[in-house]
């Protein structure tokens, strides 16, 4: 199953993509919104994990640039969000976006069921 | 809850906010030139914002607490609800040492240095900006 996590700060994409290697998910990343964008087109993954606040393309930005491609429209994105971010969370879900996960508090065992409940809901899996 | 070893990040948890507070220090310098330039404000809610995600990671809730404050704090101004004075700009210098004085205390003893007093000021004192 191919991730893709668009994240800016190297210190959680580090974390995150060697842990999620090590279940055996092939992951790319992508550390701003513009990045992101691209290797949504280029990658095509399963499903995306988002960060919100980011330089170049916010979250917003990529969502709305997303819902406006029939492809990547159909990608399940998972928002990674922190504390204090409710509001930012019910803005990316009026955006298109599936679920989010708080990544300050790592619990990984939501995070792959959350991962595993959003890629077998989808079609394009 | 998964139990990981945090402690095989710790170096690059310092690097990184180490890195986001000489950016913090750069970004301010520029606001104090121009305290109306939008891409150094969301810069500084950015940076603010990572340093407290990375915290709160890490367990040090009181380093992150204090950068919530600023995260909020820049989030009104990028949101336009709220105008930068200049005048605020030695209050987060000083807050920004803080942190990197509590960052220095986790590297060298791994506990993060009691920021309660300054994030109880820091609360009464923006809530009347």
């Amino acid at each position: 199953m191919k991730l893709l996590l668009i994240e800016d700060d190297i210190f959680f994409r580090r974390f995150y993509v060697e842990k999620l290697k090590e279940k055996g998910f092939v992951v790319e990343e992508a550390d701003d919104g513009e990045q992101g964008l691209e290797k949504l087109k280029t990658f095509k993954p399963d499903l995306a994990v988002l960060d919100i606040i980011m330089p170049k393309k916010d979250g917003f930005e990529v969502l709305r640039s997303m819902q406006q491609d029939p492809t990547l429209k159909r990608i399940p994105v998972l928002v990674f969000s922190t504390l204090g971010q409710e509001t930012d969370v019910e803005k990316a879900k009026s955006l298109g976006a599936s679920d989010y996960v708080n990544k300050s508090l790592f619990d990984f065992n939501q995070l792959l069921a959350k991962i595993n409940t959003l890629t077998k809901s989808n079609p394009k899996s | 809850m998964t139990d990981f070893n945090l402690a095989a990040y710790k170096s690059l948890y310092l690097k990184t906010a180490r890195e986001h507070i000489a950016n913090l220090r750069i970004n301010l310098e520029l606001l104090k030139a121009d305290p109306a330039d939008k891409k150094v404000i969301y810069e500084v809610f950015r940076l603010f914002h990572s340093l407290k995600s990375q915290n709160y990671f890490m367990g040090f809730e009181k380093t992150a607490h204090l950068c919530k404050i600023f995260e909020n704090f820049f989030r009104a101004i990028n949101e336009s609800k709220k105008t930068f004075n200049p005048q605020i700009s030695p209050v987060i210098l000083k807050t920004v040492a803080d942190l990197e004085h509590s960052l220095n205390e986790i590297d060298k003893n791994n506990n993060e240095i009691d920021l309660t007093p300054n994030i109880i000021n820091l609360e009464n004192g923006l809530s009347q900006l």
